[in-house]
Parts: C-alpha cells; structure tokens; sequence
C-alpha cells in the first residue's frame, strides 16, 4: 500500500528541505507556495551569516532539485483555503491562483518580459528594483515560469504576440485543486517588522533610511544595482553607515492602548547586521561602519568568533545605546542620529550617510487565517504554538500537523533547516502510524 | 562535448555556450508545440528547459568566486541535462520527417561548435535614485514619441503626475486604479492596437 503523501505549506528554505527530507523517504509531497516562485527570504539575502558563505549558491541547486524531484508536486501561485480532518488524514483544498501563462508551454525564455511596455516596483527587490508586468521575481525562479501581475497588465497584448510557444493565455481562470494528504508541515516562514511604526527613526520619510532587507537587495550582486550599495535618495556611494538595532523586538512600547512593537528577541538581527557590517567594509574600502545595540546576541556556532573578527578585523564600531531620535538634513539628506552612549553615560549626536534599521521578525502575514483554517493553537505573539517547547515543539492541533522553522519563531537558517529534518521525520513517522 | 577552460572565467564562457544550446533547444522546442508533435511528451519539457535556465541565469548572475567547485558540478549536470533534453526533443522531431530532424540536428550542432545565435543574456540592474521605492508608480515605453501636452490633459483629469524620461518613457504616479487607468488610456491613445480581453480590470 502507497503512503498517503505530506502537504508542506511555504516554500522557503525550511519549507524546501523539510520537501526534500521527506520525498527522499519515497512519500508524496505537495509543497504549496503563495509567490510566483519557491526561496522565500533565503533567495533575497547576499551571504549568510557567520560562515559568508553565498545564499543563492546553497539555496538555488536544492531550489531546482525540489522542482526535479519525481516525488515533489509543485504548486507555487497557490494558497491553501480549505481542510478537513478525515479518519486517515486530511483532504484540502487549494486554490491555485491564474498565471495567465500556460506552463506546459512557458519556458522562461523571457521574451515576453523584453516586450512587455510596463515596469513597476519589484517587491522581492523591495520596491528598489523594477519588474515588468509579465515577470519572473528573480532570475534564477523556480519555477521559471512567467506570471502576469494583474493588477498592472493594461492587456496590451505584446505578450501573446511574441510568445513563439503561444504559452500566453489571458482566459487562464482560478483553479481549486483538491488533495487528501496524512500529514501537513506548515512552514510560512515569517514577515519584517513595519519600520514606519517607528516613527522616530523617520522610515518612509527620509529615503535613506533603509530596512535591513533592502540593504540585502543593495549589496546582493544579483540584486538592482548589481551589488553596488547605494543611497536612495541621490546614488551616491555612502561613506558612513549605522545599524540601528532591535527595531521592533524586545520592545514594548504602546501607543496609547496599542503596543506597536515586541517583546520577544528576533534572535538573528544581531548577526546580519555584524554581517552586513563587515560586507559593507568588503565592499566600500574606506566606509566607517557603526552598530547602535542593547546587548550583543550572538546566537549559534561561530557567531561570537565572527562577532569579535567584525570589531578587530573588520574595524566595525559597536556603540551601546538606543537611538533616539533621526532628523534628516534637508540639504545633504544625510541623518543625524542622537543616542546616549550608555557605556560612558555621554550622549551623542552623529552624522551619517545612510541609516539601515535592524527590523525585527514578525508571524508571516495570512498566519492567522491559516491558523483558523487548520485549527491549530497560536501563541501570544502570533506564531503557530508546539506541542511541549523542550520535548515537542514541532506538533501542533493535533496529530499530523508539524510547524517548522521561522514560521514557529524567529530562527535562522541553520536553525531552520535542521527543523525542516526534524518535521519532515514527525511526519513520516505520523504516516507510518496511520498506514498501522 | 564542449572544452572546458579553468575557473570563474572558463565557467561563464561554459555557461555562455550552453545558453545558446539551450536557445537552439528551446527554438525546437517550440516549433514542435506550434506543430502539435507529440504534444503530451514535447510539454513535459517546458519543465525540463525552465530548469536548465534557471541554473543557466543562476551561474550567469552569481559570479562568486568562493562557490566555484560548486558551480563547477552544477554545470556538468548542466551539461548533461541538456544533452538529454536535445536527445528526446530530436527524436520527437523524427515524427515530423527525417529532414526536419535533421536540419534541427545541424543547427544545435554549429551552436555546440561555438555559433553565437542568440545575444548573451546581461541582467542589467535597474535602480533609479529618487524614485521612491515605497510609493505607487509605473514606467510606460511608449509605442511612439509622445508630446508633454498630449498627456496634460490625462494627468489633470486622472488625478496622476506624470514625469517625462524622454519622448518614449514616461513615469506615472499617483494612487494605484489612477495610474493604471492613466497608463491604460495613453498605452491606446499612442497606439494602433486595441487592448485585448480577458484579465479581470
């Protein structure tokens, strides 16, 4: 008798090896993504923490794999609107979204994309690269299949003309695809905190104050300015940079009867700014660098070591102190940073090129719903809730349904990918259980 | 087999040439669906070229030293994959006729021997300082050079700015419905050809 397959819900990195770990054990996966393409934040990031090693380099052959894999059922464009507890397992149902481009016929040439007369913000660039309105999200998508934006497309019908394949299919409708499945790994990964809800850091006002994210974009040599970290507001190359920390974690502030950060540490923002500190020196020989910090995290192996290389080595500035307050120049729009250095108890006021905010690690947007949708627990701040946080963590509303990386909390990637092998041998064993 | 030249250099040189097998392999590609050859099997392969480019635009835009050996592997599987989708894609060809498959055979050979088809793909980053990247706009190429008073009239009556680049490239900004109302009615006030059906609005 054929085991009954495994739903994975997101396709970042956890989602990808925990599709992977499983189908390698010849189970059926399906692994359901709401983005044109699977990699998550993983595929935006430029290196990774504490080891520099190339993200892209790590995530896009494990990427293609998923899409080879004879066992993988893909389904990117696809959201998950329906399940049901059945005596072996759980029937759902998923809406797969329209392309607009048949993809048995689509081959990611991309000459549709050269004709196509609209550009618009690329959100996986962070609005600071541009796409067109038939689009891929990045180069190396999996799967590489072209998807008209709706919402832009005038219906010029360029597309369809040049498509030698004829792939363009602008009646393409919604589709619901149903699927009875013994086990759900839910791994929705996680969202940035809105740097705008802090409000003193002028976010969304001042153009070169940057989210840590968009600086990823920046310096990533596939990203829109092909590595080259530039400020926003005149493209000039930034001489003097600052972090400013836990932007929006371990911070409890109300607005009035609103709390509008988190308590919680984000646990990775520590790292990738220390990173980002010291690849910011990589690139621009002659930049001065500073971190504004609470306290140091160094979480995981060889993070402190890199941590200690960035201040010696690397000659990054670590001033202990919660910002203030930013006011921009108007004439440079360059930022001023007010703080108090709280290891001489001097407060100070410093001038810099560019300001990039280490925002915090929130439940991934629709993680509510989704929640409502497979009945499981969420914990106070909003992420999916485990079973036992020493003994069980990844089991969740029951049996047969398994949460797994950011997606239970903020983690990084090698926190997540070990989850992801974990989750994906719950839910084996839950199968092998079920087939009893 | 194509020769081999050592580190990052020899590697997008490699890669370089097997894009344009790829191209070669995709232009079969396509003409076996517009003749409906074997159209279950040939579509089986959409999957197997996105592949294949995909890894082709990954080596293409990551040229990162420190990941070579990697690259390296990745580009032998390349290779190989390539090789099979060229077998299967010929021997679907063969259902049309011999010559057919043959002058396909022909072609994906010159390519193999180093005949530059196609312009090597360069994914040109686009940044433009000052446009602000959290605020709705849409760039339009416009089918024909445009005068600023032709648009005058839709800025004001759309609620929309719009900012000329040149007498082909316009930047419309304003709330999203606006902007691509505005963008719609220009795209057909400066073109022959009407807007075709079929995506919700």
């Amino acid at each position: 008798m054929k085991r009954q397959g495994v739903l994975i819900i997101g396709g970042g990195i956890a989602g990808i090896q925990a599709a992977l770990d499983v189908a390698e054990q010849g189970v059926n996966v399906y692994l359901v993504e709401r983005e044109p393409s699977i990699g998550g934040h993983m595929a935006m990031l430029d290196k990774t923490f504490p080891t520099l090693d190339c993200s892209a380099c790590i995530l896009t052959p494990k990427m293609v794999e998923v899409a080879r894999h004879p066992n993988i059922g893909l389904l990117t464009y696809s959201e998950l609107r329906e399940v049901k507890r059945v005596e072996k397992g759980f029937e759902v149902k998923i809406l797969k979204k329209p392309r607009f481009v048949d993809e048995t016929k689509c081959t990611g040439c991309g000459i549709c994309a050269q004709h196509c007369p609209l550009e618009v913000p690329n959100e996986f660039d962070m609005g600071l690269g541009v796409r067109k309105a038939i689009y891929v999200p990045f180069p190396q998508a999996v799967p590489l299949k072209y998807t008209i934006d709706d919402e832009h497309c005038i219906q010029c019908g360029l597309c369809q003309r040049v498509c030698k394949a004829e792939a363009v299919n602008l009646d393409q409708r919604p589709e619901v695809i149903s699927l009875t499945v013994g086990a759900i790994i839910v791994a929705t990964g996680f969202k940035i905190f809105d740097a705008k809800k802090r409000s003193e850091y002028g976010y969304g006002r001042y153009l070169n104050v940057i989210t840590s994210l968009e600086l990823e974009r920046l310096i990533n040599a596939s990203g829109p300015t092909g590595g080259r970290v530039l400020r926003l507001s005149d493209g000039r190359i930034p001489r003097r940079v600052a972090f400013i920390q836990c932007v929006g974690s371990r911070d409890q502030r109300a607005w009035g009867h609103h709390y509008t950060g988190n308590p919680y540490c984000s646990r990775v923002c520590c790292m990738y700014a220390i990173k980002n500190g010291v690849l910011l020196k990589e690139h621009i020989h002659d930049i001065d660098v500073t971190i504004f910090y609470m306290d140091i995290r160094t979480i995981g192996k060889g993070s402190e070591e890199f941590y200690q290389r960035a201040r010696e080595e690397f000659n990054v500035h670590f001033v202990r102190g919660r910002v203030a307050k930013v006011i921009e120049i108007p004439e440079t729009k360059n930022l001023l940073v007010r703080t108090e250095d709280t290891e001489t108890g001097k407060a100070i006021e410093r001038e810099f090129d560019m300001l990039v905010l280490s925002v915090g690690l929130m439940p991934s947007s629709g993680i509510f719903e989704l929640s409502k949708i497979l009945d499981i627990p969420i914990d106070e701040h909003g992420f999916p809730q485990g079973a036992h946080v020493e003994t069980d963590r990844f089991t969740t509303g029951g049996k047969g349904i398994f949460v797994v990386g950011a997606a239970q909390g903020p983690k990084d990637i090698p926190d997540s990918v070990i989850d992801a092998s974990a989750a994906a041998m719950k839910a084996a064993i839950s199968l092998a259980r079920v087939k009893e | 087999m194509t020769p081999r030249m050592e580190g990052a250099e020899g590697n997008q040189n490699l890669v370089g040439r097997l894009e344009q097998i790829w191209w070669a392999l995709n232009e079969l590609f396509e003409d076996l669906i517009r003749r409906d050859i074997d159209a279950r099997i040939v579509r089986s392969y959409a999957r197997e070229l996105r592949n294949c480019r995909t890894m082709i635009n990954f080596v293409r835009s990551h040229a990162c030293p420190t990941c070579e050996e990697r690259i390296d592997d990745k580009l032998q599987d390349l290779q190989r994959d390539l090789e099979k989708i060229k077998r299967d894609l010929i021997s679907a060809a063969l259902s049309v006729d011999e010559d057919y498959a043959k002058g396909w055979m022909n072609k994906i050979d010159r390519v193999e021997r180093g005949k530059l088809d196609h312009p090597i793909t360069q994914f040109s980053a686009r940044f433009v300082p000052g446009l602000h990247p959290r605020r709705g706009w849409t760039r339009l190429t416009l089918p024909r050079p445009i005068a600023k008073e032709e648009v005058r009239d839709f800025s004001e009556r759309l609620g929309v700015a719009i900012e000329f680049e040149d007498s082909l490239h316009i930047i419309v900004r304003g709330k999203e419905a606006s902007v691509k109302k505005a963008v719609q009615i220009i795209w057909v006030s400066t073109s022959e050809v009407p807007p075709q059906g079929g995506l919700s609005t």
